[in-house]
């Protein structure tokens, strides 16, 4: 699978195929992102290779074999994408080498495959959160913001600001993990 | 903290610095490291990277603890579309061209300006069959209904949430939350009243003559036949009387209140802490949300922007056009370089002064190519008859004679430096000039500076130049110097050994306006400063600064014109 963006066949599918991509695309586009996350630091890069990764999903689908893995294929696409960003610039920043990625693959795989019940549960998890929580979250995640304007918007310091957001990740994650564990949310 | 609890810690803290663009090559290093030999690490950092997706994805974030539902993301109406576009008719689609090969990409780490959008993931399922699908949902999207009650003025690098993006010349409606992400945004409410708006800051258009901050920091100007229009924020009504005022609201609900002119009323309507009291020009309050308290604070008169220019891409915060900066090649506000003057024999600019004798000139005036706010320079009181003081010949202006004679150059700073006089700031009152708080033009006798008040109103669009306004004087820094010179080479020249004998020295000051004279006065190194406050017209062309020698010797006539500015105030449009 070349998944190489300039060799890129850019076959239009048919509406129908259109709706059918959408309809497999749509359930795993969250761990296709966390996968891209867990190698990519920076955001605005692992957004744009998601949208290499999906253009290429779909002008390639015609190749895709109904009943096949596909968030394996997805994965296998994100993979040579990463990479041939990485090779075609090599002042973008990975957290994980060839190599490791390799031997990290089946740790990806496993995390990737919990994201859909942390999700789940997360719901559950947001509504215990203090107000002031809340607000911090609805900025950065509802609004968009970014650290520096909720940090502008406070009047605090950006330190204030990081280690509230830790705190907050922190609360968020040991209520996910105490769910899994007692197995309720 | 336990051990899990450290390394948790210690990666969410490395993993926010990564998404800001703020880690640096060492941390970058050591976080890669961290993760390739520590499998705790790991799955921390796996752990944070699902939470982050996660969250990205909870549609209630896009609800504020505080406030309504975002009616964006609405899945009914999505679905009811999606049918829409299901019955609508087909659509002819043409097969895109091939692209053009993708350059090499050069991602700025630090750039985290760009934001991922809650539609990027559906816009990035980029065929042209799914994207015209998506435009369609789009544009069928009904508008929000309200009552339009003011437009958008200007803006200036404005950023919105809305996904339609708002443009100068668009109508505002109330019952919606408007949320300005970046940049600055003026707001012309239909009581004519303007609102300038500095992101973040989230408001909501209540009536024509109304406005609602949730947060954020808004500047009202409001002519007389608004008067009367409010500013709410959470519990608290600002009324305005005739006024302008900045008004700051942040998370918490803690509202501060600036009145730059005029009075406004504030009224508080917290349980227990009515509030109700007029707050006048010069005085600010600050309102405690938790408790009702009003406290006063100190008026901070540049914290508010108070106007912007979508062309120009002008931000204004009440600040004054420095002379002396504009004297140093800036254009009023900055750019300004220290120390560099303009030569009255040339109208070019220098950057040496040290050391130079005194120099005789001729007549003439000249043009200043290098700015475009400086008509030019001269010499008063060269040559026969009155002076020529601008470029065009229209203002002359009678000094006395002066031969022609005068030192270095007109020049942004304040010091001096001769043969055998080390060189030292100038002072005034005690405090040292040609530095950040107290910028300056010094002008040496005999030289003479005119200013083109037209050109610097084009480059501050939608002000007024009210007023000039500078300290003059000589230098108190000629006195010790001339207690130096006692018994020394200078008393062999009579007019020098008078000023030695004196000791201080003497210098006429001159403003003009169009060549008329609005300020003139002798001053010696031995007088207090004088404050000079000269009111302006829009019809006022010129502004004239001129020093010449009085009766006494050209030397030591270490004259400056100490902070000098030109005030502006906001127009209406």
């Amino acid at each position: 699978m070349n998944a190489d963006s300039h060799d890129r066949n850019e076959s239009i599918p048919s509406r129908e195929a259109s709706k059918r991509f959408l309809s497999l695309l749509m359930p795993i586009q969250k761990r296709l992102y966390a996968y891209i996350l867990y190698h990519v630091p920076n955001r605005n890069e692992a957004e744009d290779i998601l949208q290499e990764v999906i253009a290429t999903l779909l002008t390639k689908f015609d190749e895709y074999e109904e009943g096949t893995n596909f968030v394996g294929w997805a994965v296998t696409v994100a993979r040579y994408t990463i990479l041939a960003y990485h090779r075609d610039n090599r002042r973008m920043r990975l957290l994980f080498d060839e190599a490791d990625m390799d031997r990290f693959e089946g740790e990806v795989t496993a995390k990737m495959g919990t994201l859909d019940e942390e999700y789940e549960i997360l719901q559950t998890c947001l509504r215990k959160l203090p107000d002031k929580y809340k607000r911090y979250l609805h900025f950065r995640y509802g609004l968009d913001m970014t650290y520096r304007q909720i940090a502008k918007t406070y009047n605090i310091s950006m330190q204030s600001v990081y280690r509230t957001v830790v705190r907050i990740q922190t609360q968020l994650l040991k209520c996910i993990r105490t769910a899994q564990i007692e197995g309720r949310p | 903290m336990n051990h899990d609890e450290t390394i948790l810690t210690e990666v969410a803290n490395l993993l926010i610095l990564s998404r800001e663009g703020s880690l640096n090559d060492e941390q970058f290093e050591s976080l890669r490291a961290l993760l390739r030999d520590n499998r705790a690490a790991r799955q921390c950092y796996y752990s944070l990277v699902n939470l982050e997706v996660a969250l990205q994805e909870s549609a209630d974030l896009s609800e504020s603890p505080d406030g309504p539902p975002d009616e964006l993301i609405d899945m009914p109406l999505w679905n009811v579309l999606r049918q829409h576009e299901q019955q609508a008719p087909a659509i002819a689609i043409e097969k895109a061209p091939p692209p053009a090969p993708r350059p090499a990409r050069r991602p700025d780490p630090a750039d985290s300006s760009r934001q991922i959008n809650k539609f990027s993931l559906f816009v990035a399922i980029a065929s042209s069959a799914a994207l015209v699908f998506f435009l369609l949902l789009v544009n069928l999207l009904p508008d929000r209904t309200g009552v339009e009650a003011a437009s958008l003025a200007e803006s200036v690098h404005a950023k919105w949430a809305d996904s339609s993006p708002l443009e100068p010349g668009s109508r505002l409606s109330t019952g919606r939350n408007f949320l300005l992400r970046e940049g600055y945004a003026k707001l012309l409410f239909d009581s004519r009243a303007q609102v300038t708006v500095e992101a973040p800051a989230e408001f909501e258009i209540l009536t024509d003559d109304q406005i609602r901050l949730n947060y954020g920091r808004v500047y009202a100007i409001v002519p007389d036949e608004a008067h009367g229009f409010t500013v709410s924020a959470r519990d608290l009504k600002i009324i305005d009387l005739g006024t302008e005022f900045g008004v700051y609201s942040d998370l918490y609900g803690n509202t501060e209140l600036h009145v730059i002119k005029g009075r406004t009323s504030l009224i508080s309507t917290l349980p227990d802490h009515t509030v109700n009291l007029e707050v006048h020009a010069g005085a600010a309050r600050r309102l405690f949300n938790a408790t009702g308290e009003v406290q006063d604070i100190a008026l901070e008169t540049g914290r508010f922007v108070r106007s912007i220019d979508t062309q120009n891409r002008f931000v204004w915060k009440g600040q004054a056009v420095s002379l002396a900066d504009i004297v140093g090649g800036g254009n009023g506000f900055e750019g300004g370089t220290a120390n560099m003057g303009i030569d009255v024999t040339t109208g070019g600019t220098r950057r040496s002064l040290s050391n130079i004798d005194t120099q005789i000139g001729s007549a003439g005036f000249r043009p200043v190519q290098s700015s475009p706010y400086i008509d030019g320079v001269f010499i008063p009181g060269a040559g026969e008859g009155p002076t020529v003081i601008t470029a065009d010949g229209s203002c002359r202006a009678a000094f006395p004679e002066t031969g022609a004679t005068f030192w270095g150059t007109i020049f942004n700073g304040a010091f001096h430096e001769g043969t055998t006089t080390p060189r030292h700031s100038l002072r005034l009152g005690g405090e040292a000039y040609g530095t950040p708080e107290n910028p300056a033009i010094t002008i040496h006798s005999s030289q003479g500076i005119t200013f083109d008040l037209a050109a610097i109103r084009k480059g501050v669009p939608g002000l007024a130049i009210r007023k000039f306004r500078a300290l003059a004087g000589v230098s108190e820094t000629v006195r010790d110097e001339l207690r130096r010179e006692e018994g020394g080479a200078f008393e062999e020249f009579p007019e020098v050994k008078q000023i030695v004998d004196a000791g201080f020295s003497k210098s006429e000051f001159w403003v003009l306006v169009d060549g008329r004279e609005a300020f003139g006065r002798v001053l010696s190194s031995a007088d207090e400063a004088a404050e000079v406050e000269i009111a302006l017209t829009e019809q006022d062309r010129f502004l004239t600064l001129a020093v010449t020698e009085a009766d006494d010797s050209q030397a030591f006539d270490w004259a400056l014109f100490g902070r000098p500015e030109l005030v502006l105030e906001a127009t209406e449009r």
